[in-house]
């Protein structure tokens, strides 16, 4: 089974105004899963080809972003929610509320609890590396 | 490309002092499923939809299995998934085990092409709630 590996860091805290350098895990980087490689997996465990694994995930990711433009969540089963979310100014009255105040629009993202549960039951394994300073 | 927003009426306190303010929120117009996306990808790429949902459920799974490796996942036109750890911190390093993990995060980032989609968005008022009061 899989386990997420982890090395030390340690990090300089604050503590009723002392500096107080203190250690904690943090996941050890172990590459990046890239969009052609997730085709490629689909290719194997599909009946499709790596081109149509590709143009899956470009469609897929499409319907998904013209959806979340239009102000609709996108509930994927197993993975999560992707949710629109403004961030917006507060101001003194109704009136003074027009988009102007809105900052930001971005995209929330909330795990399903298929995910929630697998990463509760995932297991660690320590990578002995030189400590940093993070 | 529209996002609607409503009024909602906050209590805050600012310098001890009570006051009311008006944010904008985000509606959500609805929410788009697997099915949903499903039969859009079945129109848009002339595949078969058992192929379709084969290659959603088999791309779902090998984001799920990355993040359980603690990998990050870039998806294409949508965004990438990174885990991180939340931690309790120790004095020495010879102290820090998993038993230090108190639990997964998974932080989402929206592709570029995501977040242009969500800037370019049109934010229109959506009149037809009351203020809430939150």
């Amino acid at each position: 089974m899989a386990s997420i590996p982890y090395k030390i860091v340690k990090r300089v805290v604050y503590v009723k105004n002392e500096k107080k350098l203190v250690y904690t895990p943090k996941i050890s980087s172990t590459g990046v899963v890239s969009t052609k490689s997730l085709a490629n997996q689909i290719a194997v465990e599909s009946t499709i080809s790596d081109n149509e694994a590709k143009r899956f995930i470009n469609g897929f990711a499409l319907v998904i972003r013209e959806a979340l433009a239009n102000g609709f969540q996108v509930k994927l089963d197993k993975l999560g929610i992707f949710t629109p979310k403004i961030t917006a100014k507060a101001v003194d009255s109704s009136e003074e509320l027009t988009s102007d105040t809105i900052t930001k629009v971005t995209v929330e993202y909330k795990m399903s609890t298929t995910v929630d549960k697998k990463l509760k039951a995932a297991s660690f394994r320590k990578i002995n590396l030189d400590i940093q300073h993070v | 490309m529209a996002l609607y927003y409503y009024k909602t009426k906050k209590t805050l306190w600012v310098k001890g002092e009570k006051k009311e303010k008006y944010v904008a929120r985000q509606r959500v117009q609805g929410t788009l499923t697997e099915d949903d996306i499903a039969e859009e990808l079945t129109k848009a790429l002339s595949m078969e939809a058992p192929e379709v949902l084969l290659a959603m459920d088999e791309l779902t799974d090998q984001i799920i299995k990355a993040m359980l490796r603690g990998q990050t996942i870039k998806v294409e036109g949508l965004g990438t998934f990174t885990p991180s750890l939340k931690t309790k911190s120790s004095d020495a390093p010879e102290e820090v085990n998993a038993d230090a993990i108190q639990r997964v995060n998974i932080n989402f980032r929206p592709d570029v092409k995501l977040k242009r989609m969500m800037d370019d968005v049109e934010l229109k008022y959506y009149s037809q709630f009351e203020t809430e009061h939150i």
